[in-house]
Order: structure tokens, then sequence, then C-alpha cells
């Protein structure tokens, strides 16, 4: 063995490692910097256009925390926002870049309601047999593209985003025909286009939580992430999900089915836009029309984005996005348009992705130092 | 009959002009390896640009000008954040797309702006030409420039050695590197023409055919142009045949109505390009060879 | 004397605590066939990567036909006067040979002008080839006709080759080196060949130079060395050709060693026949290929790359369905293409790039060594964390892996530890066969010899090997018999004991079965 390998290996490494712990503190740092960072851009913005960034700061908390019930209906936002995000999580895991989120969680809702308008029986059976309807509808729409990447490798990154433009079409289709979905009850008279209002016995029940009501998906939804999280670190399934996503061969010679595997977590991640849907519906909307989304899709996706796809780190981010929509709705008396969320939580996202690309930039210098021997190759390519 | 045929064809060739703008910088850029999710965020910025632009100065001319240099702003940070700080390259496109939504719609709500457009250029003679005249002929002058636009990137990829270089780096980044072809450099280049095709796009939409801009007016314009290329299977002509056949859907929606025909709902309508493009993905996409290392991240000397 | 074409000052650089290269001086002349001896890590690739401008140095000054220059990157190389033909990955397969040869060069891009001057250059140097067909169809040695040709065109004063001659069979590299000897002859221009083999270096260089741990240890007209006194310099010690012939690439050595026929009275437990694949391209990968392997026995597959060696590997790793014929393990037949489904038939394979299907970078050490077998860690779906643990740390012991902790990154390992990874999650499974390709590609001496023992003692214990390579010394070394790979199929088996290196040689190049 020549000198310089030996150096190599004497600790059997090739880029130095330093202690987690320290590592762990710089990545704290990073994220804390670039964080306040977007709040201070943020405020710039609101300044630009003749705003007060306090005054707008102390609105979005009387919105979203201090007003009565407000911290209540927050958590409730943070639902759909959370279950979309842990499907995220999963799917870009695996490698399956689903980002069609907002049709699923469309489908989802969709699939709820039917079940919740004809469905006969009591409320406690035909809640549940409604969200089920819900996970359903939203996983066939995500196993469409599945389907397709696993029959005809079509990319799903596309295919996804292609569903979620179709899905508001077929419920805006239904919900305008007074023989399919079409509110036809007197209180809707100029036949607007949504759905009946689901009866009271099949909304999501309620808690009181120091004079907040927060619904039953609040607990459930915390416990399913929870599970999830687990899951994904300690289960085969997990394991097999992370092999996949970083490297499709060896995880195939190693028995994972890609269509399976693969698949599967995007249909998991179209499920959990569906349930999402389908909480929303059962919990907050009650009726159904073409945009019932509500950009749950689109903003669920971004909760995983600035979560770095850590299942755990969902809940507290899809928190902060719920504070920011619900805190959005007190703007109005600052002058300043509540469209401007939009744009703080666009620069939260860009932020979240700085810091790991200093800590590549360092990694990469470390290993370049020390990296003789390992040969030059490109990286594979992400399953689509 | 005839004036109904000419009332589809028209807005066809407008749309698929839309789209062609955006697929040509898509196409470009997916050669050298990149799939630039941040397209429809191009467009949009573009849009809202050329728009504000025309509306302050007056001049259109100069909103298509910056349009385009708002392209290629968010191009910049695409190109930056992907190919130099390695941050995974959708999740870039996702984060851009997202920022350009919010931004333009912010600034849209607070900035008041008035609409202008320009001219429709017809070509003597040629515009009375039965069914296609009004269609090939009689269009905002910018549409005009398509041809040109595809005949450059034509040329520019097949017969220039920066054209030869992008081919290789989307097809194998380490033997193109040894040779000593600056991948990460070329495939920022790439991604910056991208911008400006995809920032010029966008000034198309505001200022040649809405004349202003209004929230999220691009409506995923932007996916069904990246559509147009892998359903074009990463050829330009197959790329051009996707742009006219998505426009064509696209003007069935604005143009079934106008002739009469509302037998179709316009919801069926107006998924069509959407559904139309999942399914010719679903017929070609597995049929095409696409760039090979398309999508994978480069970088020298990692393990 | 004419001024030095290239002349390296004090060249140093290191990589952390690594010295890759440690004040290297070195001395090309027009008109020579400079041979650049080393182990693998010895730093000649490291020094042509600074000659070639892709690694900057830290020390040191390049100085070309006499003049001192700092090289940006390859395009600036070959505009100075230097040019590399490269071992893998350097013209692309999706491109025409004259797009090819003009990529990274100078001037316009025109197709009349760079089909004539491919023509002109193969006829001037007996490299002919169709410049407008695709690098793809191309084989392993047409294809390093591509290279050079793309070399030549940069009029370089220096070409260097690095180990050209892993592509090509016997013959051909005799042919290879016949042409280098023409470009230096009449010309004003040098070739650096860049070896680990002794042969060749004895046989097509002017004057060889021994690199060992980043330094020049030795330099010397070729016509004064001999075998012993190489081997000594790259090693730094006193060597047995004999044993470690392998190594230093002596196939005289090899072939010469007393050997006795190993037992083959081991049962059949893995029967290929008529295996045939064809690629996503259209192109045939595997084209009838039988074969049959003995418990406790190597069988090795030489050829030259590119004749369906990956497509074996591939074949074994689940990646690749065949078109028709079958694989029986252990008189079962297994399905082709199916994931997992050759692992828990008892098929082990040690792939040529770990990289690419043997490990996952981004898992921990510990994961990396369950990743196909994950049953005996699991209880109900769920990871026994403890089990893992447990088992990892036995693996790490038993095969001398070098590493803090079970639990860090696999991508933080050296080379040398990653392989054992791999063969030691390989091996642990007991397989009953064990597929081998390449296995000591890109490792130094040490780890060579530790891979070597580790895959002749699995068949000892009644393990059925096939070792695939293109390295025929790594073959002799270990092969009980030895088949040759040719489009596709095996054409003729030897016993180890009747090798005959001329036949050998002549069926790689698939003239005779």
């Amino acid at each position: 063995m020549t000198d310089a390998s030996k150096a190599a290996d004497v600790s059997g490494l090739v880029a130095s490692v330093q202690s987690p712990s320290r590592r762990m503190a710089l990545q704290i740092g990073l994220f804390t910097v670039l964080f306040l960072a977007a709040a201070i851009a943020s405020g710039a913005l609101v300044a630009s256009v003749g705003g007060s960034p306090t005054e707008v700061l102390d609105a979005l908390i009387d919105g979203s925390l201090r007003s009565p019930g407000a911290w209540g209906r927050t958590l409730v936002e943070m639902v759909p926002l959370a279950l979309v995000g842990v499907g995220v999580v999963v799917a870009f895991r695996a490698g399956y870049y689903n980002i069609g989120l907002e049709g699923q969680v469309a489908m989802g809702a969709l699939g709820g309601v039917v079940v919740a308008l004809e469905a006969p029986g009591p409320g406690f059976l035909v809640i549940p047999l409604a969200l089920v309807a819900s996970v359903v509808t939203g996983g066939i729409w995500a196993g469409l593209a599945a389907a397709a990447h696993a029959r005809r490798r079509v990319d799903v990154l596309i295919s996804t985003l292609l569903l979620a433009f179709v899905a508001p079409n077929i419920i805006l289709f239904l919900v305008a025909r007074d023989y399919l979905l079409l509110d036809t009850t007197p209180l809707n008279s100029r036949r607007a286009s949504q759905s009946e209002r689901i009866p009271d016995s099949v909304h999501l029940p309620e808690l009181n939580l120091f004079g907040n009501t927060v619904h039953v998906g609040v607990p459930i939804t915390i416990v399913l992430v929870a599970v999830v999280a687990f899951l994904l670190a300690r289960s085969v399934w997990g394991l097999q999900m992370r092999m996949l996503g970083q490297n499709l061969l060896t995880a195939r010679r190693a028995g994972v089915r890609p269509g399976w595997v693969g698949g599967g977590a995007l249909v998991f991640s179209g499920a959990a836009a569906g349930l999402a849907g389908g909480m929303f519906l059962t919990g907050a909307a009650f009726r159904l029309q073409d945009q019932i989304a509500n950009d749950f899709g689109w903003h669920g996706l971004l909760v995983a984005l600035v979560a770095r796809l850590n299942a755990v780190a969902v809940l507290p981010v899809a928190f902060f996005f719920a504070l920011l929509r619900t805190g959005s709705g007190f703007l109005a008396a600052t002058g300043i348009s509540r469209t401007v969320t939009d744009v703080v939580q666009a620069l939260f996202v860009v932020a979240a992705l700085l810091p790991g690309a200093i800590m590549t930039i360092r990694d990469r210098r470390a290993s370049r130092r020390l990296a003789v021997h390992s040969a030059t190759r490109v990286a594979p390519a992400p399953a689509r | 009959m005839i004036s109904d045929l000419e009332t589809i064809l028209e807005p066809t060739v407008r749309l698929a002009t839309l789209l062609l703008f955006a697929a040509l910088g898509e196409y470009v850029a997916e050669r050298a390896g990149t799939i630039n999710i941040s397209l429809e965020g191009m467009m949009l910025t573009g849009a809202y640009t050329a728009a504000i632009t025309s509306s302050e100065i007056g001049s259109p001319v100069a909103g298509i000008f910056f349009g385009m240099l708002a392209g290629a702003v968010v191009a910049a940070m695409q190109a930056h954040l992907s190919h130099q700080l390695d941050v995974n390259q959708f999740v870039v496109g996702i984060a851009l797309s997202t920022l350009a939504v919010g931004v333009t719609t912010f600034l849209f709500t607070e900035i008041e702006m008035t609409g202008d457009r320009i001219g429709v250029v017809e070509i003597p003679g040629l515009v009375n030409i039965p069914l296609i005249g009004e269609a090939l002929f009689g269009q905002p002058w910018l549409t005009y420039l398509i041809v040109p636009a595809v005949g450059v990137v034509w040329w520019i990829l097949q017969r220039t050695p920066w054209g030869l270089e992008v081919r290789a780096v989307g097809e194998n980044p380490v033997a193109a590197d040894v040779s000593g072809v600056p991948v990460l450099a070329r495939r920022r280049q790439t991604i910056y023409v991208c911008g400006l095709l995809a920032g010029l796009s966008g000034a198309y939409l505001a200022v040649a055919l809405v004349g202003g801009f209004s929230q999220d007016m691009t409506a995923g314009k932007g996916f069904i142009a990246i559509a147009a290329v892998l359903f074009g299977g990463w050829r330009l002509w197959g790329t051009i045949a996707g742009a006219l056949l998505f426009g064509f859907a696209d003007a069935l929606a604005v143009a079934l109505p106008a002739v009469g025909i509302d037998t179709v709902p316009g919801a069926f309508l107006d998924s069509m390009p959407y559904g139309l493009a999942f399914a010719g993905l679903l017929v070609f996409a597995a049929r095409a060879r696409k760039p090979t290392a398309l999508a994978s991240p480069f970088s020298r000397g990692t393990a | 004397m004419a001024a030095p074409v290239l002349e390296l000052r004090s060249i140093s650089k290191r990589f952390g605590p690594v010295v890759a290269c440690d004040r290297v001086d070195l001395t090309v002349q027009p008109g020579e066939i400079v041979g650049l001896l080393g182990q693998n890590g010895a730093g000649k690739s490291t020094l042509m990567k600074i000659v070639l401008g892709l690694v900057p140095p830290d020390a040191g000054e390049i100085r070309i036909k006499g003049q001192a220059r700092t090289v940006r990157d390859p395009t600036h190389a070959a505009a100075v006067g230097i040019a590399m033909v490269h071992q893998h990955f350097s013209v692309i397969d999706a491109l025409r040979v004259w797009e090819n040869v003009r990529l990274g060069g100078r001037g316009r891009l025109d197709a009349a002008e760079l089909r004539a001057e491919v023509l002109a250059l193969g006829e001037a140097y007996d490299l002919v080839i169709d410049p407008d067909a695709r690098v793809g169809d191309l084989d392993a040695s047409q294809r390093q006709r591509v290279e050079i040709i793309k070399c030549l065109r940069r009029d370089p004063a220096v070409i260097i080759l690095d180990e050209p001659t892993s592509v090509l069979t016997l013959a051909e590299s005799r042919r290879l080196f016949d042409g280098l000897r023409a470009m230096v002859s009449s010309r004003e221009r040098a070739v650096v060949l860049i070896s680990h083999k002794l042969e060749e270096i004895l046989h097509a260089t002017d004057r060889v130079v021994i690199m060992r741990n980043g330094r020049v240890v030795e330099e010397i007209a070729t016509c004064a060395a001999d075998p012993p006194t190489l081997a000594r310099a790259m090693v730094g010690r006193d060597v047995s050709l004999r044993t470690e012939a392998s190594a230093l690439g002596l196939l005289d050595e090899l072939t010469g060693k007393a050997v006795t026929d190993h037992d083959q009275g081991g049962e059949v437990v893995l029967r290929v026949s008529g295996a045939a694949a064809t690629g996503s391209d259209g192109r045939r990968l595997l084209d009838g290929l039988d074969l049959e392997l003995r418990a406790g026995e190597i069988l090795g597959v030489a050829g030259v790359e590119g004749n369906g060696q990956a497509a074996v590997t591939e074949l074994f790793s689940s990646l690749l369905s065949l078109d028709s014929g079958e694989v029986e393990v252990d008189g079962r037949v297994v399905p082709t293409g199916v994931p997992g489904a050759m692992a828990a038939a008892g098929v082990g394979v040690i792939p040529e790039d770990r990289h690419v299907s043997g490990c996952v970078l981004d898992l921990t050490v510990a994961e990396n060594l369950i990743l196909a077998d994950t049953d005996r860690v699991t209880r109900w779906g769920i990871l026994d964390r403890a089990r893992i643990r447990t088992h990892a740390q036995e693996l790490i012991d038993r095969f001398e892996i070098a590493t803090p902790s079970a639990d860090i990154a696999f991508r933080l390992l050296s080379g040398g530890n990653q392989q054992k990874v791999v063969l030691a999650r390989e091996l642990s499974s007991d397989p009953k066969v064990l597929i081998a390709s390449q296995p000591t590609r890109g490792l130094d001496v040490g780890a060579i010899e530790y891979v070597s023992s580790r895959i002749r003692a699995a068949a000892d214990e009644g393990v059925a090997v096939l070792l695939v390579s293109t390295e025929l010394e790594e073959i002799l070394e270990l092969a009980d018999r030895i088949s040759v790979i040719f489009r596709g199929r095996l054409i003729g088996t030897m016993a180890r004991s009747e090798i005959d290196l001329d036949r050998l040689s002549l069926m790689m190049g698939g003239k005779a079965a």
C-alpha cells in the first residue's frame, strides 16, 4: 500500500468528518441567518410599496394567533398543509417528483363530497367513509401518473402537473350540472357552480381547547405525520424508498421494485393530498367548488421543501405557513395586499435552499482536497 | 365554414407561437441536460415586466426588451443555484416559479398599470389568401419573429461549436469536461438563453396578445411548453409539432364558442391542452431518446 | 539536444493530508516516448491532470517548448501543445466521429472540412475510420482511434496516453505502439505513455520514469532497464515477480507459473444457456451466451472491453432481462430482470463500478451492509437497529474495514474501504455464486492483494466464482478455467494449465474458437 493511500486509510475516510454536533450547529445557524434575511427582505418589500413592516407583522400575528379563536383556526389551516407536505416528503425521497398536489387535493375533496352527500347512515360511519373516498380518489389521480411512468416512461414531474390542471375542470363540470353535483337548493338560486353543503352530521367532530375550536383532523394529522416520520427512518419500506431515490440500480439489484415502491410513494403522496382535501371539505369548506384545493397543494409542496424533506420538520413549517395564511386575512387594515404572504412564503422557500447549497460547497471543497482515488462520475439521474 | 376555420386557425397560430417561444428556450436548456421547471416563472416574470414597462414608458417595444431581460434574471437564479451551488434543479424551479407568482401578483395588486398592445402587421396580398391568410400573415409583428427564432436555434445548436458543446454536455458531461468543454458554464448559458426566450414568450402574451397583465396569467402555459419538448422527443421539429398541437387545443377553447359550437362543455375545452399533452406523452414519451445526462447534476471529481 | 517540449519543475499537489505529487520533475524531449510507470495512486494521473489543466498545482512550474505556462483547462492545454488520450469517457456516443473530433477544439464547425481532416489523419497514421459513423456504434479499438485522431487534430507537441491498452487486444496494442513510434519519429512530437504494466513500458518506450508515493523515484533509459529493477522501484521493496506478477502486469510470469488445475468435481451451480439480450438502443448485448460454473471454481471471463461484460454483470444484478435463454442457479430457473431475484437465488455481485450499482453513497456504512438482505434485521417490517449495528460491527472487524463508525455516510470512505464494504456484504450473505466484475480496478497493490485473496478464499469455501475482467493479469492470477467473451458470447474455454497466450489473444480478437 502506498504511503499516500495509507494516509487516507488511517481513518478510512477520504473526507475529514467534523463532529456531527458542530455540523448541526452550523446548519442551524445558517438557517437562522437566512430565514432572518428572508424576513427582512419581506419587510423591505412592504416598505418599498409604502407600507409599514411592523404594522403588517402585527396584523399577521393578530390574525393568526392573538385574536380570539385565531390559533385554533391556524391549527385547522395547518392540517391540509401538513398532510400534503408529508406526502411530498415521501415521494421526493423516493425520487418521484410529484408536483401536481393541487389536483390531488381537489380530487380528494371530490371523492369526499360524493360520499358525504350520497351515503346514508350516521356521521361516525359516513365521515371515515368520506375520508377513505378522499384518500382513494387522491391516490388514483397520482396513480395515473405512476402508471404512465411505469408503463410508458412519462416524466412524473410533468404528468402530475398536467393532471393538476385537469382536476379543477372536472369538478367545475360536475358542480355546474343539476343532474350531477350542482347545488339545486333554493339557497343557491343564482345557480353558482358549487355542490350542496354536506350535512352537519358529516362535519368533522370539533374539540374545544382553551377557547379555540379545532376539529379532530388536527390530532389525527399530528399522529399521521409522526407515524410516517418513524416509518421513513426505521422501516424496511423507508429504507427501500431512500435507496430508490438515491440509486435506482442498486435498489433494483437489492430487490426494490421501482414500480411498486416508487409508484407506491407517488400514490401515497396523492392519497395524503386527497386526505388533505377530504379534511378541508369535512372540517372547513363543507361544500365543493372548482377552487376547493385553495392553494393547499402548492403551499404543501413548499412546506416540504422548506422542511428540507424532513418529515418531522413538516409540522412546524406547516404551522408557520398556516400562520401566514390565516394572518393574511387581517392585512386589509394595513393597506397592503394579502398577496404579500405569497412573496413571504416564496422568499422562505428560497432561503431554505441556501444552507444546503452552502454546505454542499463546503463538503465539496473538503472532499476535493482529499478524494484522490475516487473516480470521476456523473451522479445517477433521479427516477422520473 | 371557411370563416369558422379561420376563427380557429388565427388563435392557433398566436397561441402556438406563445408556446413555441418558451418551448424553444426549454429545448435548448434540455439539450444541455437541464429540465428547467422555472420556465413558467420566467414567462410570468417576463409578462409582468413587459406589461409594467410598456405602461410606465409607454413603449411596448421597451416592454418586450425588459420582459426578456426579466426572464434572464430568473434564469440567472436558476442557473447559478442548480449548476453552481448544486441545489436540486427541480426544487429550484419550483421555488422560482412560486417566487414569480408571488412577486408579480403582489406588485400587480400594489401598482396600477394601463394596458398597451403592439400593432398588427398585415402582409399585403398574402393576408387575403383565403383560410390561412389571416392566420399566417395578419398577426402582431412579434408573431413573425418566431420563424427566424426557430431558424437561429436550429443553426446555433447544429452548426456552431457552441451548439456542439451544448449537445455534448447533455449527452456525456464527463467526456465533454475532459475534452475541454466548460460543462457547468454551458449549462448555465443555455438556461440564460431559455430565460430570454421565455421572457419573450411572456412579453408576447402581455403586449401582443392580451395588452396588459393579470394575476397568474400564464396559467401553466410554461408547463405545457415543457410538455411540448418532451412530446417532441427532444427534437426541434417535434417540439414545433407539440407547440402547434397544444396551441390548437388552447385555441379551440377560445374559438369553438366563438363559431357557435357550444355543445362541448367549457370545462372540457379548458382542460384540453393539459389532457392532450398528457395523452401525447403517453403515446410518444417511451419512444423518444432523451439526452443521456438529462437532469443529472455534474460536478468534477465527485464520487 | 533540442529544448525539451515539456518540462515540469518541482510540481507539488496535496489533497488534504495526502500528497499526490511531491516536487516532481519531468522532462520530455521531442521525438521520444517516455513511459510513466507506477502503481495506482502513485500520482501519475494527478500529474497528468495538472499538465492538462484539470487540476491546479499547489507549487511548481510547467514549461512548454521552453516557455513557462499556467494551463487553465484542456482547451488551453491543446492550444499550447498538450493533448491527452483518455482511458475512458472522452468521446460521446450520440455524436458522429467528426463532431467528436472537433469537440473542445478550435475553428469553425465545418462538416466537410472536418470529415476531410479525419480521413487525412487516418491515412497518415494508419487510423482509418468513417468520419460519419456514430461513436456509439464503434467498438473499443475504433473509439480509441477517434480519441487519437481528436488528439492529433490539435497538432500537439506532446501526446499523453493514459493506460491505452486496457481496451485493446494484444495484437491491437502492438499496432498502437507501432503507430506511436511513427508519430514521434517523423514529427517534432513526443509521447508520454502512462501505464502500470511493466511489459508494455519495456516494449514501447525510450525512457522510463517511475513514480511512487507522489515522487519520481527512478529514471532510466528503457534499454538499460529490466523487470526486477523496475518492479522494485515501482513497489518500493523487493518483490517476487511470480507472486505479484498480476499487479505488475507481467503476463509471461503469470503464464509460466506452475499451476495445478483445481479439482473440478463440484456440482454445477450456475448454468446459463443461450442467453440473448438487446440494449435499449437496439444493439445486441448478449448473443447466445452459454456458461457452466461449478461450486468451488473460479471461471475467468477474459475479453476486450465492450464485448458484453457489462451485460453479464447486469444480468446477474437483475438489471437486464433476457430476450431468450435461461439462467439456472442450483438447478432452479431464476427469472431475469426481476428486481432482487438473482440476489434471492444466492447470486452475489461485485459490480465493476460500485457507485453505479453496488452501494448507496448517502446511506450509512451499516445500512449499505444490509441492503440486499434486510430480512435478517427486520421484525414486522421495522428495522432492528441493534441487530443492524452488531451485524455491521462484525463485518467491519472481519473484513478489516477502516471506518470510525458504522453510522457514517458510505460516501466518506476511501475507495479501497468502499470496495471492502461491497465485498463484505456480498460474501456475508452466503452466496452460492459470486460474480466479480473488475473487482480490483482502481485499487492499489495492497487492496488488490486483499480483494484477490478474499475471492480465492470464497472459492475454496465452495462458492462458484465468475470473474469478469479485461485485465488478463487479473484473470491469470485467479482463474481455474478461462473463457473468452466476444460479441456477447463465450468462445472456447481452457483450463488454467493449458493456457496459451497467443491463442487467448487471437480469441479475444474473435479470430479463433
